[in-house]
């Protein structure tokens, strides 16, 4: 029987196919290490994103500290792309175990080399659709935020489930120096004049650190000079920086531009608003330089001049405790950000604003003219643009 | 853990060390709630068709990966062993030049194909990418270069090729 079986051992199943002495299980473990860093600072920061925009009951995200969002989303994003060069030189090193034989040697390893499939199909699947999102490049039928949320799930799974099995295997190969390559052959290949083990780390870690350089100026602004790959560059746009959506995209232009426009305020309030402009200029204003942190990893912060979001709460005469919240209604009449919710510690933070000016000009039309929403520690889509109703819950 | 000093499964013997008695606690529990998560995932994605498109999920979610496996990993592959047969002095510095290149190049390149980026929102891609890829690899290699003749001028190796390694400069600095 297993010389039948045998039989079917061939190409790249052959032993000896892989010939490389950087096919070594102390590479592997270096890389999975970096990884298993990388995707769990992408993870944790990613999971942190998705409960804001999405707060289950008992999630309260603080508007304090503000910028800790601009923080924690330029990680994912710089984390994510860092892992590119991380996970190829990974998933290189350890190929020949793909074709590994016998393919299954008990119902543990088939479970082991299962959760593969969710690991490294769910590990490509948000490197490539992270990087596809922040060019706005959507070749799919899905809602990116969705299934990116839901392919982290298997990631993350598929990663528990390998450092459970390699746990001890790479305490092993990280213990000893220069451990054996995975391929016996590649010992007796002897000095081939290709990169060592320790160059070929060199070259990945050179790989992460220009990569990272090239993109990261888009959230770190003194390196924006030399990030040519950065999908955003945080001094380019209509008043010296960068927009998400365009308000001829958004549909709103006509409707922002209106003279007969009034800003409402609803819900549960004593005293309903209806306000012009003109009123609302003529209201107490506030000046506070807060950041908007976009999801795609870019910020920018600015100084903003507006009317206190609490100050109107208080003039319409809602209740102070704001339980169940603000809901921000914009112009938009349709899109996935038309609206956000004001969680009760941020719309009574005094600089949480419906912001009329920045940098000392009145609001361009594609940043949210006439009133656009900014609040200490959200991110660019909860800070609504165009917005045209505030509903006290 | 209960852990044998066994063979690592490399050696050709059948993977012995893959058995159930390689298998301790870290393994089971970690197992038991990565598998956890993961039909979490499988779960979420069944049960919100509207957002997640479950079988065009499923395409992507496993497309990435037979393209890298069947594809991608053998097209490296291939260039490596073209790289040992072609490439005599300075491999090390060209494999390691490349590796730093094609990344690069995989992370541009759907900017490169003109994927992506809005018709009406000039503040995204607003910088000339392939003349900024351009520029990134060349000092890459520029560096490369000067890295190698720097090495080379340092460790000269003596016209002799009989001579023992260790009088030859050594091969580290």
């Amino acid at each position: 029987m297993i010389g039948r079986a045998d039989r079917l051992r061939r190409g790249p199943f052959r032993e000896g196919a892989f010939t490389s002495r950087l096919h070594s299980e102390r590479l592997g473990a270096i890389l999975g290490v970096a990884l298993g860093v990388t995707f769990g600072v992408c993870f944790l920061t990613g999971l942190l994103s998705h409960l804001i925009q999405h707060p289950p009951g008992w999630f309260h995200w603080t508007s304090r500290p503000a910028g800790v969002y601009r923080v924690t989303q330029g990680l994912h994003v710089a984390t994510g792309v860092a892992s590119i060069p991380l996970l190829l030189a990974k998933l290189w090193v350890v190929y020949p175990h793909l074709w590994r034989w016998p393919p299954i040697a008990s119902v543990a390893h088939a479970l082991e080399r299962l959760s593969l499939v969710p690991l490294v199909g769910g590990s490509v699947f948000l490197l490539f659709s992270g990087v596809a999102s922040i060019i706005r490049w959507f070749p799919w039928h899905f809602s990116f935020p969705r299934a990116h949320y839901w392919a982290s799930w298997a990631a993350i799974g598929g990663l528990l489930v390998h450092i459970g099995a390699k746990a001890a295997s790479t305490r092993r190969a990280l213990g000893r120096e220069g451990a054996a390559p995975v391929v016996a052959a590649a010992a007796e290949a002897g000095p081939e004049g290709g990169l060592s083990r320790r160059g070929f780390l060199g070259a990945v870690a050179a790989a992460v650190g220009v990569l990272t350089v090239a993109t990261v100026g888009q959230a770190v602004r003194p390196l924006s000079g030399l990030s040519a790959l950065a999908p955003r560059d945080p001094d380019v746009g209509p008043q010296g920086f960068p927009i998400n959506r365009t308000a001829h995209e958004a549909k709103v232009e006509r409707l922002a531009t209106d003279p007969a426009y009034r800003l409402l305020v609803e819900g549960r309030v004593a005293d309903p608003l209806a306000l012009s402009m003109d009123e609302l200029r003529a209201m107490p204003m506030r000046e506070a330089t807060l950041p908007i942190p976009c999801v795609d990893g870019w910020n920018v912060s600015k100084t903003w001049r507006g009317v206190p979001v609490a100050d109107l709460l208080a003039r319409a005469g809602a209740s102070a405790d704001l339980r169940d919240g603000v809901l921000v209604e914009s112009l938009e009449p349709k899109g996935a950000y038309r609206v956000s919710m004001l969680d009760p510690a941020h719309a009574r933070d005094p600089d949480t604003l419906l912001a009329l000016e920045v940098e000392g000009e009145p609001l361009a039309l594609d940043h949210g003219f006439p009133l656009r929403l900014i609040t200490p520690n959200a991110p660019g889509v909860m800070q609504t643009k165009w917005v045209g109703r505030l509903e006290v819950r | 853990m209960s852990q044998r000093p066994v063979a690592h499964p490399r050696s050709g013997s059948p993977a012995r060390t893959v058995g159930s008695s390689h298998h301790g606690t870290t393994f089971w529990v970690l197992g038991l709630l990565g598998w956890a998560a993961i039909a979490y995932a499988a779960w979420g994605v069944v049960a919100h068709p509207g957002g997640t498109d479950p079988p065009n999920f499923g395409v992507w979610f496993v497309g990435g990966l037979l393209v890298h496996d069947l594809v991608v990993a053998p097209i490296v592959l291939m260039v490596g062993v073209a790289i040992r047969r072609r490439v005599r002095r300075g491999r090390a510095a060209v494999q390691a030049a490349l590796i730093v290149s094609a990344t690069l190049c995989l992370f541009s390149l759907p900017v490169l194909l003109g994927l992506g980026g809005l018709r009406d929102n000039p503040t995204l891609l607003p910088r000339n990418e392939t003349a900024g890829l351009l520029v990134l690899l060349a000092v890459v290699w520029a560096v490369t270069a000067a890295g190698l003749l720097v090495l080379r001028s340092r460790h000269r190796p003596p016209s002799t090729r009989h001579r023992p390694a260790e009088t030859s400069g050594g091969t580290r600095p």
